[in-house]
């Protein structure tokens, strides 16, 4: 009986942690690049019972086949990397990725973070390419003096037009293009593992595995798209429909608390 | 007296024990590719009850019938039956259609699961919830690449190369007429936690399965059933409560009134 108030309870814990990650996945809805998370669950170890229906102790003979399951926990919270809505934004500085890989950028301390945010904007003093929370891309596009416009290709060229200005009069020149850098992408063998930093921000772990890296459009890479952003990929129907199922779930386990409960009480009335 | 007594005793427990069993399926609702366990409540056999007139009973006296002693949890089965498939469009999800089960390998030998929810791991090879190698014909499925297909018969491909097949094993169906016993998925496969089932022996490969991409299997549990057994259950842990009661009454009569002199 108090195994059973047990299992229920972890229900109700598992469920309830459920609904948390659907609640972050829907205050999310509209976060550049947002990645959804899943929760999965398994079944718990079985406790092997006599005939009677108590727990044998261990290595004592098993006498029947019936089990009782011990509950529910949570396997793991899966991040789902599927491609996010592009949506046309007509900025040049804002940049998506359509297909597999992240961005990658250096972050104050030195050490590298991924994202699909391609949220940029230009460190007006030295010209780098910088992201909402002002991290450089890695490896570094640093935009000439001068520059009024620049283009990605689809492969990640970066080729600015720059406007020269004579010394001394300040006449412009005429408008020359540049070629800038390469953006480049970066993969893992499983993103899942990723780290999440917040701020759209990724980190590799010791799960994720070795990463690897490529132009945008080379074998296994996304392409780089500007004037886009990608959207979250959390999808409202299937959250709302996760959230009824997680609310049913939580409401069942509950009554079969309840149920338990009135059992015990019941067993309490037996001296009388 | 205390007899019945007990068997009440033991009918509250062997009730008890269903309800955990009920619960644990409630707890698992949600959980993907979760198999229903089904407790049985069985009778244990009957004791012969022998006159007591005259003299004592021994090998030689009759017995006037037999009676029960008494209730206990029987065998838990799972329920193999298929629950529903839910699109989930990941590239690494898959569900079987059919009564077989997907191998990982384990520390404690090859395991078999049917929650098809797989990831990569650090090394790119394709892995169960808990972390196990999910296995193919030629072992690990190692997933090189972008673009991963499975059709339906478990055969993977990946950018458009066959890399491997699922090792998708069931029960050998029984051939031929005079096969003495049909073994059954429940006899074969047990649970073993963590959504995955150990086989008494090696599983033949399966037939008749299809593997659908894209998918999860959810939990087999169906709601209004496991509610109504818990209802169920309930009253008959009441009623042994209540023939505890009124064996205890009848104690006390006996005890307390039928050797009362005046």
């Amino acid at each position: 009986m108090i195994r059973s108030l047990n299992i229920s309870t972890m229900g109700l814990q598992v469920q309830q942690f459920n609904m948390d990650a659907i609640a972050n996945n829907l205050a999310n809805i509209n976060t550049t690049a947002y990645k959804r998370q899943a929760v999965g669950f398994k079944d718990l170890l079985y406790t092997k019972t006599d005939l009677f229906g108590t727990p044998l102790l261990p290595g004592a003979a098993v006498t029947s086949q019936s089990q009782i399951g011990k509950g529910v926990a949570i396997s793991q919270i899966r991040q789902i990397f599927d491609q996010g809505p592009l949506a046309e934004t007509g900025q040049e500085l804002d940049l998506a990725i359509d297909g597999d890989g992240f961005f990658q950028v250096k972050l104050a301390d030195g050490t590298f973070a991924h994202t699909r945010d391609g949220t940029f904007s230009i460190d007006g003093a030295s010209g780098n390419l910088i992201t909402p929370g002002g991290n450089m891309l890695d490896p570094a596009i640093i935009l000439p003096q001068g520059t009024v416009s620049f283009k990605v290709s689809e492969d990640g060229k970066v080729t600015a037009t720059v406007v020269k200005t004579a010394e001394g009069s300040g006449e412009p020149m005429g408008a020359t293009e540049e070629e800038v850098g390469q953006i480049n992408l970066f993969k893992f063998p499983n993103p899942e593992g990723l780290l999440r930093l917040g701020n759209n921000l990724y980190a590799a772990t010791e799960v994720s595995g070795a990463v690897t890296t490529g132009a945008p459009g080379a074998a296994g890479f996304g392409l780089a798209k500007q004037g886009f952003l990608e959207g979250s990929n959390v999808n409202l129907t299937d959250e709302m429909v996760n959230m009824m199922l997680a609310l049913k779930a939580y409401q069942v386990n509950s009554k079969a608390i309840m149920n338990s409960d009135n059992m015990l009480s019941i067993a309490n009335q037996i001296p009388k | 007296m205390i007899r019945g007594l007990y068997a009440s005793a033991l009918g509250m427990l062997a009730q008890m024990n269903k309800n955990d069993v009920i619960a644990n399926n409630l707890a698992n609702v949600n959980t993907n590719g979760y198999k229903r366990d089904a407790a049985s409540v069985v009778s244990f056999s009957l004791a012969p009850i022998k006159s007591v007139e005259g003299s004592a009973p021994s090998a030689q006296t009759p017995s006037v019938g037999y009676l029960g002693m008494g209730v206990g949890l029987g065998k838990t089965v799972f329920d193999p039956t298929q629950g529903a498939l839910r699109q989930t469009g990941g590239e690494l999800d898959f569900a079987i259609s059919g009564e077989a089960f997907f191998t990982v390998q384990t520390p404690s030998g090859n395991m078999y699961t049917r929650n098809g929810s797989f990831s990569l791991d650090s090394t790119g090879q394709l892995v169960d919830g808990n972390g196990y190698l999910v296995l193919g014909q030629d072992g690990p499925i190692k997933i090189e690449g972008s673009e991963v297909v499975a059709d339906l018969l478990g055969n993977i491909y990946v950018d458009g190369v066959k890399k491997d097949t699922f090792k998708i094993v069931a029960v050998e169906k029984a051939e031929g007429e005079g096969q003495a016993k049909a073994l059954k998925t429940q006899d074969v496969f047990k649970k073993e936690g963590n959504g995955l089932f150990s086989a008494a022996s090696e599983p033949a490969a399966a037939t008749g399965f299809q593997v659908v991409q894209g998918t999860v299997e959810t939990s087999n549990v169906d709601l209004a059933r496991e509610m109504t057994e818990m209802i169920a259950t309930f009253r008959a842990y009441e009623a042994n409560q209540q023939a505890i009661s009124s064996h205890n009454e009848t104690l006390g009569k006996a005890v307390n009134e039928v050797g009362r002199l005046r």
